[in-house]
């Protein structure tokens, strides 16, 4: 380690140019890292708190040797974007954002994790994580009657790459289009002409990409006036409701929970069907600190006859801890001991319900993973596979 | 009388293999259009490598140097480029190997000849040179024309082309090309030996991989027996390095290696979609789990629901009979 910086005002210049101007109102007091899941790991310092400061003397990934490269990338690259930091930062800086920032640089450079740059590569090229051609993107919906989305009908259901194609999260795209089909309402999906939403890629610093998704997506919502979509999965749902909107407004996004929500209070559904289960609810971060979604979800729980909920203690709504997927996440392979989905499993667990419930898909995969290789019994299930099963 | 080049390939002494695939591809093309073919070496004490080559072409031309005791790009740019001026060959074939790919492109814009590289088929049609690459991930084949021109270079993929046995007598011809100088930008150094993993699961046509269901490390002997007895390898998903029965050099997934076997047999494992992109482009894949909603059964050509335990043992017996019965 060397005992001296070099101040480089053309790096931090850079750095704020990509989106890093959050850096500026740090004044490093550390409450970030406080809050920081990646701290709740036993022997793990990550110390977020430094960031800022270091980018404000342009003294990051500024080193010769190739060990402090490397132990830099790793820092820049394993945060989750959680903003667990931006809830408790007395002056509202979202480290996520400012790291951000710093990863354009790097996948600029093209310096940046290999399993993280086969994803980008994957989605650039078939416009989902997955690299599985758009033909098969509405597979999912096969013998379940969706029309394919036009003006006439009120909203265009968007359910994630990962929905639309992983053999297990489709059981929740189809449990969704089940509901909303129960409740009347009118929907329909564009399919193989969807593109990913880019969250994931615009998290990881790869911008371009990203500006590849808006186009398709927008273009697509354009010619075809969508005006109201449903979503399956948080990331989609705070990339459309805040990232979008530069490129293009004529849309509103809502998450399927908060219309399944209104349904149930509408009384276009009613579950009936006893669910006579404990049911654990964890918080998506996307869902609950970035979108602020915390009661709709609970009160479609609570709307199950013989369904208990119970709550993680401490660990829910603004502090709950990530699963460990966000910002590809999902594609990336810690050691054991720096897993979070590890950590949120043991608290899960030490709640002794049956089952565990999600409302993204992230959470859904990096969860079931987990608890099966825990050997636990708890089963993982979307919300939307729970409410499904509670109506008649 | 035109000439068709093949470039010798040694390191360390001993010629790589893809020598005599380029041999036997320069045979046949010269046998059909008529034409001779041509070994070069460039080297230091050829006396072996002239040995081991002189069946193998019409004529052998040979560059004996110190300079040329190891390989560096920059002098066999140097030497080969006045070789083809001075001799203006109707082909030059060298292999796509680390080696080829380092050397060709810059030599093919130096004596300014049409060029192609990776080829995995070559012919001559009506004086033209017709190649065949591969696109889009190895998922098309490009037939490609290449510009009418007196000389022409392809690098040729190994393994395309397999080496055949000749009785040719090659005339050895010793060419004297002295490089002026040292050149400006690269010296070899050293030889540094790759760490030798005990298996490289990317290059077996057969896999047998096993995920969560194998329980124990005690079971994986079992599973070895298995891959031994049908000539394959074991490797695994996630789950089974993180418990540390098998080493990390041994996992498929996005966070292990990507494998194109022909057959790929997922025992136990689940499926999650991080170990799908690592094995969905295998030729056909057999999935044993006792699950019968494991996602692996989407990907899979045939599967069977069942104790992987159970299917072992029997699916081995059977394999070793047929291969009995075939003799």
């Amino acid at each position: 380690m060397k005992n001296f910086i070099t101040l480089n005002p053309e790096v931090r210049d850079a750095i704020i140019e990509s989106g890093g101007d959050d850096v500026i109102k740090c004044y490093q007091c550390g409450r970030c890292m406080a809050a920081c899941p990646w701290n709740l790991l036993d022997g793990l310092d990550y110390t977020t708190y430094r960031f800022c400061q270091r980018i404000k003397l342009g003294a990051i990934i500024d080193s010769e040797e190739k060990e402090e490269i490397a132990a830099d990338t790793i820092d820049v690259f394993r945060c989750v974007g959680c903003d667990s930091c931006k809830a408790e930062c007395p002056r509202g800086v979202s480290l996520s954002d400012v790291l951000r920032a710093v990863r354009r640089i790097l996948v600029d450079f093209d310096s940046y994790p290999s399993e993280l740059k086969s994803v980008v590569a994957r989605l650039y090229n078939s416009g989902n994580p997955l690299g599985e051609p758009a033909e098969k993107r509405a597979d999912w919906a096969a013998g379940l009657d969706t029309p394919q989305y036009t003006e006439k009908l009120d909203y265009l259901y968007f359910p994630c790459c990962l929905p639309a194609y992983d053999a297990r999260a489709r059981k929740v795209a189809q449990a969704t289009a089940k509901i909303l089909k129960r409740g009347g309402i009118s929907f329909g999906i564009h399919g193989k002409d969807e593109f990913c939403c880019g969250e994931a890629v615009r998290r990881v610093g790869a911008e371009k990409v990203f500006q590849t998704a808006v186009k398709q997506n927008t273009e697509l919502f354009k010619a075809s006036n969508v005006k109201k979509v449903i979503v399956t999965s948080p990331h989609c749902l705070v990339t459309f409701t805040k990232e979008y909107p530069a490129y293009y407004d004529k849309f509103e996004t809502q998450h399927a929970v908060q219309l399944f929500d209104q349904m149930i209070t509408e009384k276009k559904i009613s579950p009936k069907r006893p669910f006579e289960k404990t049911v654990v609810y964890h918080d998506p971060c996307t869902l609950g600190r970035q979108m602020g979604i915390y009661e709709e979800p609970r009160r479609i729980l609570n709307s199950i006859p013989g369904l208990k909920l119970i709550e993680i203690p401490v660990f829910n709504r603004d502090f709950s801890v990530c699963c460990g997927g966000g910002a590809m996440g999902l594609w990336r392979d810690w050691p054991q001991d720096e897993r979070l989905a590890n950590l949120r499993a043991d608290q899960i667990l030490a709640t002794n319900a049956d089952v565990l419930c999600v409302a993204c898909p992230y959470c859904l995969q990096m969860f079931e993973e987990t608890l099966k290789s825990m050997n636990a019994s708890i089963e993982v299930m979307d919300i939307s596979e729970i409410l499904e099963s509670a109506l008649e | 009388m035109s000439e068709i080049f093949a470039l010798v390939e040694h390191r360390q002494g001993t010629i790589r293999d893809i020598t005599y695939e380029l041999m036997s591809c320069g045979r046949k093309l010269a046998e059909n259009a008529s034409a001779k073919l041509t070994a070069v070496i460039l080297g230091h004490n050829t006396d072996s490598i002239v040995q081991a080559v002189k069946s193998q072409a019409h004529r052998l031309l040979v560059v004996d140097s110190e300079m040329f005791k190891d390989f560096n790009s920059e002098l066999y740019q140097i030497t080969l480029s006045e070789i083809i001026k001075q001799q203006n060959p109707r082909l030059t074939l060298i292999g796509h190997s680390a080696f080829g790919m380092d050397l060709c492109p810059a030599l093919a814009v130096q004596v300014g000849l049409p060029f192609a590289t990776d080829c995995l088929g070559v012919e001559i049609v009506e004086q033209k040179i017709k190649v065949t690459r591969q696109m889009y991930d190895g998922k098309l084949n490009a037939r490609v024309l290449l510009r009418e021109n007196p000389g022409h270079m392809i690098t040729l993929r190994s393994g395309c082309f397999p080496a055949g046995e000749s009785s040719l007598e090659g005339v050895v011809e010793n060419l004297d090309i002295t490089v002026s100088s040292q050149p400006d930008y690269r010296k070899f150094i050293e030889y540094i030996e790759a760490a030798i993993g005990d298996v490289d699961i990317t290059k077996s046509d057969i896999l047998v991989s096993i995920g969560r269901g194998v329980k124990e490390q005690a079971n994986i002997s079992v599973i070895e027996d298995f891959a031994a007895a049908i000539g394959g390898v074991v490797s695994c998903s996630r789950p089974v390095v993180d418990a540390g029965w098998l080493t990390k050099d041994r996992q498929v997934g996005s966070s292990g290696k990507t494998v194109k076997p022909k057959l790929y047999i997922a025992l136990g494992i689940s499926g999650a979609f991080q170990h799908i992109v690592g094995m969905k482009s295998a030729d056909t894949i057999i999935a044993v789990n006792k699950d019968p909603n494991a996602p692996i059964f989407n990907e899979a050509d045939y599967g069977i629901v069942d104790d992987l335990f159970k299917v072992v043992p029997v699916l081995k017996n059977k394999i070793l009979e047929m291969k009995q019965a075939k003799g």
